[in-house]
């Protein structure tokens, strides 16, 4: 079962337990926190709530100059009110979040002219939401935003895609620090900010990843995938040093995680992508990440076989072939696990 | 085993330490030593563990995938006996694997993978001999021969793929004509959710178990999606007859009531309370726009009356779900 250790698992002796319960019913009382089965209902409400105030503002309207300036009236009057309601009063909360994802697609969605600006103004709004809105949802979306403001700047600046490869090799980087480095995160003044990143730069890494399901004629992708390797290998090299695995052992790991991916699927970054996630899912005990990542991870690999430019029997025999690669993978670690 | 009654056994959360730390029972020192131990990743065991299962289950999918498209792909050049036997020889041996290792993961993931294959057996059969049968016949008898693999597995992920083989069959047999009384909407929705939600009610019933919360989460989610689609579409296509109208009401009703813990004596589930919430915005809200833009031919003023509608219905069961989430046991 994957899940954070609790409390009590970690409790150290000594310290005054009767003290602890009372202030840990205070903190339940006072919580502002959701867990996440509430933020998605609350997020999915927030996003259907917004495309119709859009709709209403854009039917309301007339060109696109008052749209934005609605939209941005929207955003600042959202910003402002949620910093000065309590979480618990879940109608105003609403109501913000709302405000501001109807503000900041009518901010945007008419930024369509062929300058660095609209790509810019995008991270920009995104920077400030996330900074400033104190919500969870939002701030996971505002680092989503400022994730595909970025792919836009480069789709533009460099219209090439190997930019857009090593884009997402540096989002897969940021991710894997967001999460390697969460007691410092958690030390600082924006512990706040630590998951709403950490999951806005998964989902962003997820969707960079979409087109390469589909291929991209004339364009090898396997500068993106090694990058990709390199980062999940620092992942499960860290994984297992925390684990306690011998220098060897680690070793083995480096090397595996580097090189069977680059070797099994050179062009298919997504399914690395995929892995990645589904490790620091693992380690950090967030089943959200953990399954999402399986999800998408069986659609690249479909990409995967789908791509593959062999006849139809021997792309059979790929699948029938990884998968017996990968039972006897787990026989050899099975046999490495009972030797130690 | 978690022990629900004492207040220490709830995830150790940074924002609990932190509670802890400003409420003066933890100093700094203790604060950070616990944050490092609870985002500490798994021992060495436990990414074994975790690798072993994602491994194995990986493989063996793989591997079946594989022999489906492998037959696929040489189907004409293939002669009889090799198509059946083929198939017939693979799904055998994961049987007999499982048999061999019955309680181990390895058995239970074989046998999922020969109740796979068996299915595939029965479409080969079906092909090779032309039986002429209608699609949902070739899944109602794959369900009904898994009978005794399900039961004699006792495990979760067989059963949840034997109900939707089962809910397929229903949806073919409606959707080809096989239940002419069922033939109109929302039927062809509404008559496979009666697989799931058999299951959720024997579940809930604890008749045999209730099963890994995993299990009631799916067969509740896949009941919701079922019971929710079927109002949609009687909202939208007015009813003609008060059969489906009726079921779809007490199905919801129900689910509805098990999902809130307004019945029953499960332990509270935040997962299912918020499907039972989103279905009810959802129906609400579809109810409200043919009110207000079919009834009222309210349009700029229906949109915004719909938007501020859903924030409030949102706002509504986020209050509940906040509130009844904190007084339920860790």
């Amino acid at each position: 079962m994957m899940r954070r250790p609790s409390l009590r698992a970690i409790w150290p002796e000594g310290l005054d337990e009767a003290a602890a319960i009372k202030a840990l019913e205070a903190h339940a009382e006072a919580s502002e926190a959701s867990p996440w089965p509430i933020q998605l209902l609350v997020g999915g409400g927030a996003w259907l709530s917004a495309l119709l105030l859009m709709v209403f503002a854009l039917m309301i309207l007339d060109g696109q100059e008052g749209a934005q300036l609605l939209g941005a009236l929207a955003i600042a009057v959202g910003i402002g009110l949620r910093r000065r309601v309590e979480a618990r009063r879940v109608f105003l909360t609403q109501l913000t979040l709302s405000l501001s994802l109807a503000g900041h697609a009518l901010v945007i969605g008419p930024l369509n002219d062929t300058s660095l600006i609209a790509p810019l103004a995008t991270i920009a709004l995104g920077a400030l939401s996330l900074l400033t809105f104190p919500d969870p949802v939002h701030r996971f979306l505002s680092t989503l935003l400022m994730a595909l403001g970025a792919v836009w700047l480069v789709h533009d600046l460099i219209e090439a895609p190997w930019a857009l490869e090593l884009l997402g090799v540096l989002i897969a980087a940021g991710l894997t620090a967001t999460f390697e480095w969460e007691v410092a995160w958690q030390r600082s003044r924006a512990a706040a900010l630590h998951l709403p990143i950490g999951f806005g730069l998964a989902a962003a890494l997820a969707l960079l990843s979409l087109p390469s399901i589909q291929g991209q004629p004339g364009h090898d992708l396997m500068g993106g995938t090694a990058g990709l390797c390199l980062v999940l290998a620092v992942a499960a090299w860290r994984a297992a040093q925390e684990a306690g695995v011998t220098l060897r052992g680690r070793a083995v790991v480096l090397i595996a995680a580097t090189l069977l991916p680059l070797l099994v699927a050179p062009q298919a970054p997504g399914v690395v992508a995929a892995a990645l996630v589904i490790v620091i899912g693992l380690r950090r005990a967030h089943p959200a990440l953990f399954y999402g990542a399986i999800g998408f991870g069986l659609v690249f690999l479909y990409g995967w076989y789908a791509q593959l430019e062999l006849p139809l029997m021997q792309k059979a025999g790929a699948l029938v072939g990884l998968g017996v690669g990968i039972l006897a993978l787990r026989l050899t670690l099975l046999r490495a696990s009972e030797a130690q | 085993m978690t022990d629900t009654r004492d207040p220490l056994a709830i995830t150790a959360t940074a924002a609990r330490l932190r509670a802890l730390h400003d409420a003066g029972v933890l100093d700094e020192a203790a604060r950070l030593a616990l944050l490092r131990r609870a985002a500490a990743g798994p021992d060495a065991e436990g990414w074994r563990r975790h690798l072993d299962r994602l491994a194995l289950e990986l493989g063996a999918g793989l591997i079946v995938v594989g022999v489906i498209y492998f037959f696929a792909a040489n189907w004409a050049a293939l002669p009889r006996l090799a198509k059946i036997g083929g198939v017939a020889a693979m799904m055998s041996a994961a049987a007999a694997w499982a048999l061999y290792a019955p309680n181990r993961l390895s058995g239970r993931v074989a046998l999922s993978a020969a109740g796979g294959l068996l299915g595939a057996l029965l479409a080969v059969y079906g092909q090779v001999y032309q039986t002429g049968a209608d699609a949902w016949t070739l899944f109602a008898a794959w369900a009904v021969l898994l009978i005794p693999w399900v039961i004699a597995s006792r495990y979760p992920p067989l059963l949840l793929k034997w109900l939707g083989i089962i809910a397929l069959a229903l949806h073919l047999a409606v959707e080809q004509g096989a239940l002419p009384l069922l033939s109109q909407k929302p039927w062809p929705w509404l008559a496979p959710t009666l697989a799931p939600a058999l299951a959720w009610i024997i579940a809930e019933a604890g008749v045999v178990g209730r099963g890994p919360l995993y299990f009631l989460r799916v067969v509740g989610a896949a009941a919701f999606a079922g019971l929710t689609l079927s109002a949609l579409i009687l909202i939208i296509d007015e009813p003609k007859t008060v059969g489906a109208p009726l079921l779809t009401l007490l199905g919801l009703a129900a689910a509805g009531a098990w999902s809130l813990n307004l019945v029953g004596r499960r332990p509270f589930d935040l997962v299912l309370a918020c499907l039972a919430w989103a279905s009810a915005v959802i129906i609400t809200t579809t109810l409200l726009g043919r009110l207000l833009f079919d009834a009222l031919s309210l349009y700029e003023s229906g949109v915004l009356a719909l938007a501020v509608a859903i924030i409030a219905q949102v706002a509504l069961a986020a209050y509940w779900l906040r509130a009844r989430w904190r007084r339920a046991p860790s």
